[in-house]
């Protein structure tokens, strides 16, 4: 009996070998087609079917008007930012990205997006005044524009109208102010069933962050090194927050909450009142069966604020054609790319917003305009490259304002040395 | 008869052939006793799974000793900080604490909860009953299900309002006129919300238990009840001394595991109300993943390592005086 040499098998392991090798280093990413057309590589985020089906065909229309270029879409699932922060550090970044007004400070600071501020300069085509200023500063950080905005949005009041006439209680008003909404609150929340436990609430805390802006106060100084949420407006205005669940108890608590999350049990018509972003009224017409409709947020005593929550598409420093990318997101966020849009978001072009194609729409919410004017209003995020560490270490002590477990002068006391501590820590390494 | 010698024979043969193989090479055996093909085979055949080793396994283990000296936020080189990283996480940070004490409830309940229940449930499995086989697959099936499911599944389980933890519970809570627990949501009760999720995995213990149950032999139990011993004193005298080497299996497996929880904890809660579910493994997480700080996640890393290798070595040394093994004897 012979048996083969195992010797002159050695293709087997040296093709595994070299399979696993070509696998590693083989990672990369075309930039230049069979065509010669430059490839602008767009890493859309995870995305329902119902909106994939608004994008397609805006995509092909770029894709027909600009035939010079390769467009390609790269659909991640999963981690949007990690999928990217992998991809980058690999070499093989997409071109643009889309970018939230949180992570922007972070992804800014340690240079993986171009400035655009030449781009916007240079091009006769569109200008700075094309779009909201208020969305344009909340995507610049030190000084220079890194987003293109591309939907524009302030956590707006969505409000359950047939739970307000149901409980006698007037339409939210454009001046309202804290004590009003109190109001309406209080008359909204009542038990229902009769069963001792409140089951239906006139609002939802919501973020904590708006109210304190409201009231004059910040969470970092100008200069960004220390923490200011011990000063008077700031504890105050947590306070006021707190005491929507714990002392007036017009929200509801964390039990309450039945694992929900505010926004769920607002779409079920648990609740009267909720700040959300415009983009949700796609949920609320699948789901809510209710009439509703959005208005602004509560004014402050110090002025009417409301945190910025539009999004924006970004170039990244390891894009090779950075100026077809420039073609790209100048396109989709003008009115020809948001135009297929309207009927989910606020264009961050200002033509486009104020027309009747955006206004006129006719399903809900009835009040449009409120999503345009109250991006006057639209108050930049704190800009950190530590953005995430400073409010998860704010946010589980605030969490005790919210369960009644300590006020919000406590609270902030605990929190305060942390917080200098993670900025701290960030100005070492700008120093660097 | 006819075939034994036969085989006897063939073995006579081949016997011979090792001989003249043995003698042909006792030279060469001397300095190279595996044969140079040979061994040249054995390496061509390994390589895929030492290329991956030191890619994937070695590789990355001793890049991230290095980063825990470095500041490294992924996108920009890192920069060397020394001790800096370690430093930090005992005097400055109060969430290490908190995340290793998190980590250490978790564990102390957890483990010895989760064997006693493997072994309670492989003893009651290790009977006669009917439909045997049913119910050991029942038990062991959620160790199959994939971390993420079984966290999906166990958050509607323990919502307070409708999960069937609580609508089970509630009667009971009536009568004393108790409140339903917030499980989840609340601070106190969210990490015995986990522990009692462990103990649904408690079949992957049963099998090993089950092995080591049958591996007691037969006649010490008759020995026993000849003498006159119960159920419970054949447990503890017969049953209990010879399955120690599986009781120290498990629980070492156990603290290990459990150590680093982090599936569950990333899926369900996050770090939890007031931080209560901020396991060590979690925290890691979110330092290397959301915060930019790769360098201080790998020294997070590392003092992990370095924990469970001091407990696991104080495991083995308070071994030697409870766990027996049959064949020291």
């Amino acid at each position: 009996m012979t048996t083969m040499r195992i010797s002159s098998s050695w293709i087997v392991p040296v093709a595994v070998v070299g399979v696993l090798v070509v696998a590693l280093i083989g990672a990369r990413r075309s930039y230049v087609d069979s065509r010669g057309r430059p490839v602008v590589v767009y890493a859309h985020p995870p995305c329902p079917p119902s909106l994939m089906a608004l994008y397609e065909p805006i995509w092909d229309e770029f894709r027909r008007t600009h035939p010079h270029i390769d467009f390609r879409v790269l659909h991640i699932t999963g981690k949007y930012e990690d999928k990217i922060k992998v991809m980058y550090v690999g070499k093989i970044a997409p071109d643009i990205i889309f970018m939230y007004p949180t992570a922007l400070p972070a992804w800014a600071e340690l240079g993986t997006l171009m400035p655009l501020d030449a781009f916007l300069e240079r091009d006769p085509a569109v200008s700075r005044d094309d779009y909201f200023e208020s969305m344009l500063r909340t995507f610049s950080y030190k000084g220079k524009l890194y987003g293109l905005p591309k939907d524009a949005s302030v956590d707006l009041l969505y409000w359950n109208r047939d739970l307000f006439e149901a409980c006698g209680v007037d339409p939210p008003e454009p001046n309202w102010g804290w004590a009003e909404f109190l109001d309406a609150a209080k008359k909204l929340t009542r038990d229902t069933d009769g069963d001792g436990r409140i089951d239906q609430w006139g609002t939802t805390g919501w973020s904590w962050l708006q109210w304190i802006w409201q009231n004059g106060g910040d969470v970092v100084s100008a200069d960004g090194r220390r923490c200011v949420l011990d000063s008077p407006q700031a504890v105050e205005a947590i306070q006021f927050w707190g005491d929507l669940v714990t002392r007036y108890k017009v929200a509801p608590t964390p039990t309450d909450m039945q694992d929900l999350g505010p926004w769920r049990l607002f779409s079920l018509g648990y609740v009267g009142m909720h700040a959300e972003m415009y983009p949700a009224v796609s949920v609320m017409r699948d789901y809510a069966k209710f009439r509703w409709d959005i208005a602004h947020v509560p004014r402050g005593p110090a002025g009417r604020v409301s945190p910025a929550v539009g999004s924006a598409l970004a170039i990244t420093t390891q894009s090779r054609h950075p100026q077809a990318a420039w073609e790209f997101i100048k396109w989709m966020t003008g009115p020809e790319g948001m135009r297929g849009l309207l009927s989910v978001e606020v264009p961050s072009c200002v033509k486009l917003a104020r027309s009747d194609a955006f206004l006129r729409q006719p399903e809900a919410p009835d009040s449009k305009r409120v999503a345009v004017d109250a991006l006057e209003y639209a108050h930049p995020p704190v800009q950190s490259i530590y953005y995430q560490e400073l409010f998860d270490t704010i946010a589980s002590e605030l969490d005790r304002v919210w369960r009644g477990r300590a006020t919000a002068a406590e609270a902030v006391r605990r929190a305060i040395p942390e917080v200098n501590r993670i900025l701290a820590r960030s100005e070492g390494t700008s120093k660097r | 008869m006819t075939q034994h010698n036969q085989s006897r024979d063939r073995e006579g043969a081949e016997q011979q052939d090792l001989e003249t193989m043995k003698r042909q090479s006792s030279r060469a055996a001397s300095r190279d006793p595996m044969g140079r093909e040979d061994r040249r085979d054995f390496w061509l055949f390994i390589s895929p799974w030492v290329v991956g080793f030191l890619l994937f396994g070695l590789g990355p283990i001793v890049a991230s000793l290095v980063l825990s000296f470095m500041q490294w936020d992924i996108f920009r080189s890192p920069g060397w900080v020394g001790s800096s990283n370690y430093r930090e996480m005992v005097f400055d940070d109060p969430l290490t604490a908190k995340a290793i004490w998190n980590t250490f409830f978790y564990t102390v309940f957890a483990v010895p909860l989760g064997t006693a229940g493997s072994l309670a449930v492989a003893m009651l499995l290790n009977t006669k009953v009917r439909g045997l086989a049913v119910w050991r697959t029942l038990y062991y099936l959620p160790t199959v299900v994939s971390g993420v499911a079984m966290a999906v599944i166990w958050r509607w389980l323990f919502n307070p309002q409708i999960g069937l933890l609580n609508r089970m519970l509630r009667p009971f809570l009536r009568l004393f006129d108790l409140p339903d627990p917030a499980w989840l949501q609340s601070p106190v009760l969210a990490k015995p919300a986990y522990v009692i999720m462990s103990l649904w995995a408690i079949g992957g213990g049963m099998i090993i238990f089950l092995a080591g149950l049958q591996s007691v032999p037969q006649h010490l139990y008759e020995a026993a009840e000849i003498d006159g011993a119960g159920p419970i004193r054949r447990f503890r005298h017969v049953t209990l001394p010879i399955i120690t080497p599986v009781i120290f299996f498990s629980l070492t497996m156990g603290i290990i595991g459990s150590f680093q929880i982090f599936t569950q904890a990333y899926v369900m809660t996050g770090a939890g109300p007031e931080n209560s579910t901020l396991f060590y493994v979690l925290y890691l997480f979110d330092n290397a993943f959301r915060y930019f700080r790769m360098g201080y996640a790998s020294a997070l890393a590392w003092v992990l390592f370095v924990i469970i290798m001091i407990v696991t070595a104080v495991q083995f040394a308070a071994g030697r005086f409870w766990v027996f093994y049959e064949q020291e004897a």
